[in-house]
């Protein structure tokens, strides 16, 4: 344990309050998802932003990648999209008499998939693959994004017409699943008065260097647990496998997101150390989306907030160490 | 693995607290649990509407069981369903005009239905409890039974819990309805989020509250004046119906219809169980007419020479000697519905009744009738009860029954007046005939003794005939009935071996009356009290001995005794001891402490508790006085060790424990590691925990709570920082 002592977690905290305060200069008065999208981002996670159009995903991915000096880049998923859209693909060089990989736009940072729900199966994998592995293999030879890696996909929750629900096993790939939620009057109103319609027109500039945010990521997996908050984590889980509501219960991929979620919440408070209400904060955006209601309801939203209520009152059932 | 195997010492549960919906949930349900209470409330009322009433608890159960049913009927429902309900209660009270308590009643029912059934809110929620209370006072008011005290004791926790849920949920200006997913409701999901939520200090708190209203509502019972509520409120009386056996006019097999039933019908508190006769025959009613197999009271008796009609609170009666009188009170009880015939073996000294009474006195018959049949329990007190087999017979009665033969009748119709009409057989010629054969078969002509005559008839009926209660018989239209079965049949019931007996007697000259009430009953031996159900219903015969002027006792249905009228057999009494009779014997101290409880009561009790008060003030000054000299005595005495010794050691276990207490910690870390708990959490961890718990509980927000959790849940620390930590929790504790 003598190597956690090195973390500096006053310094993380400073680095984080940075970053954070960049990005709440744009996307004003939704203090929960930003902090959430950061503790995504130092878990080394992928995130799932389920919600309207228009309520301000993009601008999000996109201040992120730029308080971070990243690149950053935006792929519409449509319905006629093909795996070399995204990864990239390689043509034949006539001058080199060769074939030469150009390299698609998963190639970046910061990678914003919009409305990964209308592409197919089949590209949806493509990109799910580099999500898991951090690397993609095309024609034998093995390309590896560069650090840090993070896709920001989105999706609308209410507009089912002609789209491609993500399969379960593909939603576990995902660290947290969040929403945006309507802003509230004043911030609204700020909105009005600012008024950028682009995103391109945003001036946010780098406050974070990117070795920075990887340092902190490192940081994140020495974050310390005590053995009773472990035990907390795992009651947790198996609670979610006992509840008789669910169709089934959280998998170990989804204990193991939900500890490295915790560890990120404890180190953007500044702590070196997880306590329970780290846990109990991160509960919801990691396990929502990994749990299916055993009967299912017509309406997602409904479904939505149904499965979050069993989850609240899961934790607290689940006795918390004090 | 259940989540309380993990509940250790290092561990609290969080406050759980139950969703808005979950609320509304709760409210909806027990609404519709208090409209299921009131419903059974009210059946109890004899009204005649139990089909509605059948309804509304079929409604209800349904809509507590599955709740999304009744979410399902379209909103379109309720804004026809008002008007319709209303013009329903108008129709209703027109068409019912001058009763109103069962319209009354109907309305309270549909108008539970409708509240159930239909969305509510706050408001709503509490027009559901006022109704609800509203059926369970009215019922029990009107029905003054043992049920009531129960249905109340379960209604008052339920509308309270009811209306701390409403308070709860009441926001003031935010009215918005809660809409509840019924579609995904469950049963069993909701019944773990309560039993999370109910906590011990709540259900302490809870069981605290229900005990208040309980003695402060015994309290005002027994302080509120008493009032005859019938004489304030005359329109809140419910009568009903007496059993047709028990009327003025009964036709054969409806005594023996009674019967069937296993009610009790009157329980008694006697004097002393030897007080009581080995076969009492309870007498309620005498019918004097016969005619075509039915008894009835001829209409002169029903008039006012012989009928006095009177209001008054006791009865004196100056028949029995005073030598004879010990002042011994008997208390009947008598159930609702049965008759306004008070049931009364004998003679007595005086009669009392709770409140002033209608009465209606028979002397010539010895007999008493309320001026309606109640429909709850009517109790009367009767001092030095007789069980007489010998009535004594009026002036009247002596003088008209010189003649053995009644007078000619002034035409067809007309009924005689009464002591005749216990002569009259009121029978055609081939009827009277069959009559006079028997009669001289058993008797001859000679013999006119009343007590051999009436032997004689009952042991050629005890030969003849069997008991049962289903007669056989050539049921002939022409015939009359009684006749026709002393031709025919071979077995019968009470009232066909009295009619039978009374016919022969009539035709052999000889008056003869009928008699229906009650014979026999049991002992409960847990209260102690005499209890008479409907099945000893029972009919039997009165014939008038001119010898001593007086009318005698017959009972001619076999296997009640000998048929020597005057020979009482000493039978066994039946005891009841079973879980039935239990439950009998809550009923009857209902009776004596709550519906009996009257001023008289009431002083005395209030004179019981000051004598006890007083009693018990002298007793503590004693002892205190007692105290005081020990002390003394101890004080002035010189010391030495044996008396000191006590104390000595009471000084040293104290200090022991206090020791003990203040190194609980190093203990309890010694015997945690010498057990090895699978859950080990080392000391200074725990130490960090519970300062945390006390922080937290006091409330306090300072570096200090960060430093502890460091402790808590961060790694190691050296050993003189955490002290210095701990040092500084404790005086931000201070």
């Amino acid at each position: 344990m003598s190597d956690t002592t090195v973390i500096p977690a006053p310094r993380a905290l400073e680095t984080v309050d940075r970053l954070r305060a960049n990005i709440e200069r744009t996307i004003r008065g939704k203090t929960i998802a930003v902090d959430r999208t950061i503790i995504c981002l130092l878990a080394g996670g992928h995130l799932l932003i389920e919600d309207l159009p228009g309520l301000g995903k993009t601008t999000l991915a996109y201040c992120l990648a730029r308080s971070i000096d990243c690149s950053f880049s935006r792929i519409q998923f449509t319905s006629d999209m093909l795996p070399s859209d995204i990864i990239g693909v390689s043509i034949y060089d006539e001058k080199s008499k060769d074939f030469q990989f150009k390299r698609g736009p998963i190639f970046a940072n910061i990678v914003l998939a919009d409305e990964i729900n209308r592409t197919t199966p089949k590209t949806q994998s493509s990109l799910l693959e580099v999500m898991g592995r951090g690397k993609l293999s095309v024609d034998g030879q093995t390309y590896t994004v560069p650090p840090p890696f993070m896709v920001i996909a989105t999706q609308n929750p209410v507009d089912y017409e002609g789209t491609f629900p993500l399969p379960e096993s593909q939603m576990d790939r995902f660290l947290m699943r969040m929403e945006m939620g309507y802003p509230d009057f004043e911030y609204e109103l700020d909105i009005l008065k600012g008024g950028h319609l682009h995103y391109d027109h945003l001036e946010a500039t780098p406050v974070v260097s990117r070795k920075d945010i990887i340092e902190l990521q490192q940081y994140t997996r020495q974050v310390y647990i005590e053995d009773t908050i472990a035990e907390y984590m795992v009651r947790l889980v198996t609670a979610t496998r006992q509840e008789p509501a669910f169709r089934s219960g959280v998998s170990p991929r989804g204990t193991l997101s939900l500890k490295v979620a915790a560890q990120a919440a404890a180190l953007s408070q500044g702590r070196a150390f997880v306590l329970p209400t780290d846990v109990q904060d991160v509960l919801q955006p990691v396990f929502a989306h990994r749990l299916a209601l055993r009967k299912s309801m017509s309406d997602p939203l409904e479904e939505r907030r149904s499965i979050e209520g069993l989850l609240t009152q899961l934790s607290e059932r689940v006795a918390e160490p004090v | 693995m259940g989540s309380a195997v993990y509940l250790f010492m290092s561990m609290g549960r969080k406050q759980v607290r139950l969703s808005l919906g979950e609320l509304h949930e709760v409210k909806q349900l027990m609404g519709v649990l208090l409209a299921i209470l009131s419903f059974w409330s009210l059946a109890a009322l004899d009204i005649g509407s139990q089909s509605i009433l059948l309804m509304g608890g079929a409604v209800a159960t349904v809509a507590f069981c599955f709740p999304r049913w009744v979410a399902r009927i379209p909103a379109l429902v309720w804004r026809w369903a008002g008007p319709m309900i209303l013009l329903f209660i108008g129709i209703d009270f027109m068409l019912h005009m001058p009763a109103f308590i069962p319209p009354l009643v109907r309305m309270v029912v549909l108008l539970l239905i409708y509240r159930i059934l239909a969305p509510r809110n706050l408001r709503e929620d509490k027009q559901l409890i006022l109704l609800c209370l509203f059926c369970v006072v009215i019922s029990g008011v009107l029905t003054v039974s043992l049920l009531f005290a129960f249905q109340i004791l379960i209604f008052a926790p339920l509308a309270m819990a009811l209306l701390f849920v409403i308070c709860i949920l009441d926001r003031g200006k935010d009215v918005t309805p809660c809409l509840i997913d019924w579609e995904h409701f469950e049963w069993s999901q909701l019944i773990r989020r309560v039993w999370c939520v109910l906590d011990f200090r709540m259900v302490v708190l809870c069981a605290a509250m229900f005990l208040l209203v309980v003695t402060v509502s015994s309290l005002l019972f027994i302080l509120t004046p008493r009032f005859d509520m019938h004489r304030a409120i005359p329109f809140m009386e419910l009568n009903s119906k007496a059993r047709s056996g028990f009327s003025e006019e009964v036709a054969l097999g409806e005594v023996s219809e009674i019967q069937e039933d296993n009610r009790v019908a009157l329980r008694i508190d006697v004097p002393a169980l030897d007080a009581v006769s080995a076969m009492p025959y309870w007498r309620m009613l005498v019918l004097d007419e016969y005619e075509g197999g039915r008894f009835r009271v001829s209409p002169s008796l029903r008039t006012k020479p012989f009928r006095l009609f009177q209001e008054s609170r006791e009865l004196r009666s100056p028949v029995i000697p005073l030598l004879q009188r010990s002042g011994a009170l008997w208390t009947f009880y008598m159930e609702g519905g049965i008759s306004r015939y008070l049931p009364l073996p004998g003679d007595y000294v005086g009669l009392r009744f709770q409140k002033f009474q209608a009465i209606e006195l028979i002397p010539d018959l010895h007999v008493l009738a309320l001026d309606s049949v109640g429909q709850n329990v009517f109790s009367y007190q009767v001092e030095d009860l007789q069980f007489n087999l010998r009535f004594a017979a009026s002036d009247e009665e002596r003088d008209a029954l010189l003649e053995p033969s009644p007078p000619e009748r002034v035409d067809e119709y007309a009924s005689l007046p009464y002591p005749f009409t216990t002569l009259d057989l009121n029978l055609r010629q081939d009827s009277i005939e069959v009559l006079e054969e028997i009669n001289r078969n058993i008797v001859g002509e000679a013999d006119r003794d009343v007590l051999a005559y009436s032997r004689a008839v009952t042991d050629y009926l005890w030969e003849q005939f069997a008991y049962s209660l289903r007669p056989d018989m050539d049921y002939r239209f022409d015939r009359d009935p009684v006749v026709s079965w002393l031709e025919t049949g071979s077995q019968g019931h009470c009232e066909l071996f009295a009619g039978a007996f009374i016919l022969l007697a009539r035709q052999a000259g000889f008056p003869a009356r009928m008699v229906v009430g009650y014979a026999g009953g049991t002992w409960n031996t847990l209260e102690n009290y005499f209890v008479v159900r409907n099945r000893d219903a029972h009919a039997w015969v009165e014939i008038y001995d001119a010898a001593t002027q007086s009318w005698l006792r017959v009972d001619p249905t076999p296997g009640r005794g000998s048929s020597d009228p005057e020979l009482i057999v000493q039978g066994s009494m039946v005891l009841e001891s079973g879980w039935a009779a239990w439950i009998d014997s809550l009923r009857i101290q209902w009776y004596r402490r709550i519906v009996n409880f009257e001023q008289r009561d009431q002083v005395e009790l209030a004179l019981n508790l000051k004598d006890t008060l007083r009693a018990y003030m002298t007793a503590i000054k004693q002892v205190l006085r007692e105290w005081g000299a020990a002390i003394q005595m101890w004080f002035t005495r010189p010391l030495n060790l044996g008396s000191m010794l006590p104390i000595i050691l009471i000084i040293v276990v104290g200090a022991a424990v206090y020791g003990l207490w203040r190194m609980r910690d190093l203990l309890w870390g010694l015997l945690f590691r010498m057990l090895r708990r699978p859950f080990k959490l080392d000391p200074v961890r725990r130490r960090a925990s519970r300062l945390l718990k006390l922080l937290k509980a006091a409330g306090i927000q300072s570096q200090v709570v960060a430093d502890l959790e460091a402790i808590r849940f961060g790694p190691e620390q050296s050993l003189s920082e955490v002290k210095a930590v701990f040092a500084r929790a404790r005086r931000a504790l201070k």
